[in-house]
């Protein structure tokens, strides 16, 4: 009992590396801009083709494929702030329909150009390895510190430099950061950068071990949005730490009572969160 | 002023639009079409069966239609109305009004889900004929004359394909599933626990899984752990079966898999790679070498859809040349002339074989397709056909009672 759960448990801390990427991206949009992007998880799905494109198309290396795809998407993320996002203001609803469109149309142009059916990547580090009795593949052990680091680097970009104080100016009183002389639209483009980036980081690191389509991006955008609900929208530690919440949950439940009912069970917590604590466990209010 | 440039404008456009529509109207009203209605998921995680499905009628349809089907002295064409169910019964019952009128289509045909059971009603009432592939115990039912199965399911495949697998690897004793939980996986579920000890296999465990999942690592942990020879993946799409495979053998699964009612051997390696999906058994999926009947189509598929080529298409083709070729006999129009062709015996040409309608001695009625079955296999990365078998006959008991 002791190794399952063992087991179960490393396999629920991979998943949590990668719902803490979707969700750093998705929660430091609605953090610093109260942008709630539903073309988050079309993003991460051009994350997974771009790679896919770059690594089997022009033969790059795959996490060269990856840093490429990183760049042209959070490209694409400023221009998209300037394009869409600085035309339609903070009004809520113009938000809600517009990325709802952008996923629909971001999906069909993936369509018409990889087609219909579901592709595959493979992995850059092949084999697996026996970690306390449970065998676990190379790649999905490399994601641990390789996630680790991103987060890392930008709890780093946030809290340590000028760039991370003039974004958590803004986030406070954008209006205020204004008159401080801080040139609050350029840190509005720098937040699309790092969102879009983000989410084609999670669809470039999860290619290799799920499948490719235009629609694969709606559930982890769904386990992006439990995992703020959890942690707290505009939290990045609690981000963090519902990533951890659900992966754990994920793993441990489905392996225990089965995935239909775990999947019942973290959705009915979730809504228990939302009205003991509609904050979060770290969200403020 | 202003006005009056206006209404040119507007007149101006008010001429093309009637010059363009105009001469298509009159061309319409010249041909006379046979109507069929394609209900599938066109979208989301079973579009790996909806996509290939449809296609295969559009192609058929377009063969079909260069020599046209006669009935009465008159040439008809076959026109088919493509909508996308998402593979749900809710959408798929309000499009089965919608294939009632304003379509008004002789023949609504359905894939998988709860589609088919949600729509059967609707369609029985308006007198439309259904050809679905519900995995349910209630379908086919004498109480619907008019509903037919488009593919042999479990009760057919299952008695096939077990004395095979029993004979070709005597080492299988243990097996696993893992299906989706929705119509079709539920109904597998419910035929194989009850009569899996009739096959002569011992059943570990079967497990449904959320329809969309694409992470069974904490799943296949408690699955691998009773170690079984062999994992049938049977009612998941193409797309599931591969992340499947990849992800049981990142955990050092070295056994079988197998997936009982046609699958597509060719997204499987894609998605798992060739290696992982090296040995998958496909039930209902044809391979290498593949019939010039084959070749044709799948030349006809790729000129018209690109590549890579789905083999669930050449298993769709097949149900639906059943379908068109019953209609073809029947030399009629009226839906119960046409059921009645379907249910007299009559054997009818297939890409595979000869196909007919039978099942009366499991169903209650001779609504369910029956022709040979194609098994193949996944080896140094190409689809090889290993075999292919004549229905032997129902051996297990009736899926349910009723």
């Amino acid at each position: 009992m002791g190794v399952f759960l063992f087991q179960n448990a490393i396999i629920g801390l991979n998943l949590a590396a990668f719902y803490s990427l979707m969700a750093l991206g998705l929660t430091i949009m609605f953090g610093i801009l109260r942008i709630v992007n539903l073309a988050h998880g079309a993003i991460y799905m051009l994350g997974a083709y771009g790679t896919f494109y770059f690594s089997t198309r022009l033969g790059l290396n795959f996490y060269f494929a990856m840093l490429t795809t990183m760049i042209s998407l959070g490209l694409v993320g400023i221009v998209t702030e300037r394009v869409f996002f600085r035309m339609v203001g903070g009004r809520f609803t113009a938000i809600i329909v517009l990325t709802m469109a952008l996923t629909l149309i971001l999906e069909s142009i993936v369509d018409l150009g990889f087609g219909t059916v579901a592709r595959g990547i493979a992995a850059p580090v092949v084999g697996s390895s026996v970690v306390f009795g449970m065998n676990i593949s190379n790649y999905r052990l490399a994601l641990i510190p390789i996630t680790t680091f991103l987060v890392l680097a930008l709890y780093y970009l946030v809290y340590r430099t000028n760039i991370g104080i003039a974004m958590r100016a803004v986030e406070e009183n954008s209006v205020v950061a204004k008159l401080q002389g801080i040139n609050v639209d350029r840190i509005n483009a720098l937040v699309f950068l790092i969102g879009f980036a983000l989410a084609a980081a999670a669809g470039a690191l999860m290619a290799p071990i799920y499948a490719l389509s235009s629609d694969m991006g709606g559930l982890p955008l769904l386990k992006a949005f439990m995992v703020i609900i959890i942690g707290g929208m505009g939290s990045m530690l609690g981000a963090i730490l519902g990533s951890i919440v659900i992966g754990l949950a994920d793993s441990l439940l489905a392996a225990t009572i089965g995935m239909e009912l775990a999947y019942i069970i973290a959705w009915v917590l979730v809504i228990l969160l939302l009205i003991l604590k509609p904050t979060g466990l770290l969200g403020e209010t | 002023m202003k006005k009056i440039f206006f209404i040119k404008v507007a007149a101006m456009i008010s001429i093309l639009v009637l010059a363009w529509l105009v001469p298509s109207v009159y061309a319409q009203t010249k041909e006379k079409f046979i109507k069929i209605g394609l209900s599938s998921g066109l979208s989301g995680p079973f579009s790996g069966w909806g996509i290939p499905w449809s296609r295969a009628m559009e192609i058929l349809a377009d063969q079909t239609n260069e020599a046209g089907i006669n009935v009465k002295g008159e040439k008809y064409k076959i026109k088919v109305f493509p909508y996308d169910d998402k593979y749900g019964g809710a959408e798929a019952a309000i499009i089965a009004k919608r294939f009632v009128d304003p379509d008004k289509v002789l023949v609504a045909c359905y894939i998988g889900g709860d589609g088919p059971l949600a729509a059967r009603e609707t369609l029985a009432k308006a007198g439309v004929i259904q050809f679905g592939l519900p995995f349910d115990p209630r379908y086919p039912d004498p109480a619907y004359p008019l509903s037919f199965a488009s593919f042999m399911r479990y009760p057919e495949c299952m008695a096939a394909a077990y004395d095979w697998v029993q004979k070709r690897y005597p080492a299988v004793k243990k097996v696993a599933q893992i299906s989706p939980n929705n119509a079709s996986g539920r109904g597998a579920k419910a035929l194989i626990e009850k009569h899996w000890s009739e096959l002569g296999i011992e059943l570990l465990s079967v497990d449904l899984v959320e329809p969309a999942a694409v992470d069974f690592t904490a799943i296949l942990t408690r699955v691998l752990g009773m170690k079984p020879d062999l994992i049938s993946v049977s009612a998941n799409p193409p797309k599931a079966c591969g992340l499947i495979v990849k992800q049981a053998r990142d955990l050092g699964y070295k056994g079988l898999f197998i997936h009982y009612v046609a699958t597509d051997l060719s997204v499987i390696r894609e998605i798992a790679g060739p290696e992982n999906a090296e040995g998958f058994i496909g039930v209902m999926v044809s391979g290498k070498p593949l019939l010039p009947i084959e070749e044709k189509f799948k030349g006809k598929y790729i000129a018209r859809y690109g590549s890579p080529f789905p083999d669930f298409a050449l298993s769709s083709y097949v149900g639906f040349q059943l379908l068109v070729e019953a209609i073809k006999a029947s030399r009629s129009l009226e839906p119960g002339a046409i059921a009645e062709t379907m249910r007299s015996g009559k054997k009818f040409d297939t890409m595979w074989g000869k196909g007919y309608y039978g099942g009366k001695a499991y169903y209650g009625i001779d609504n369910q397709i029956i022709h040979p079955i194609p098994i193949s296999t996944l080896k140094g990365g190409e689809i090889l056909l290993l075999d292919k078998l004549d229905f032997p006959g129902y051996r297990i008991r009736p899926w349910a009672e009723k």
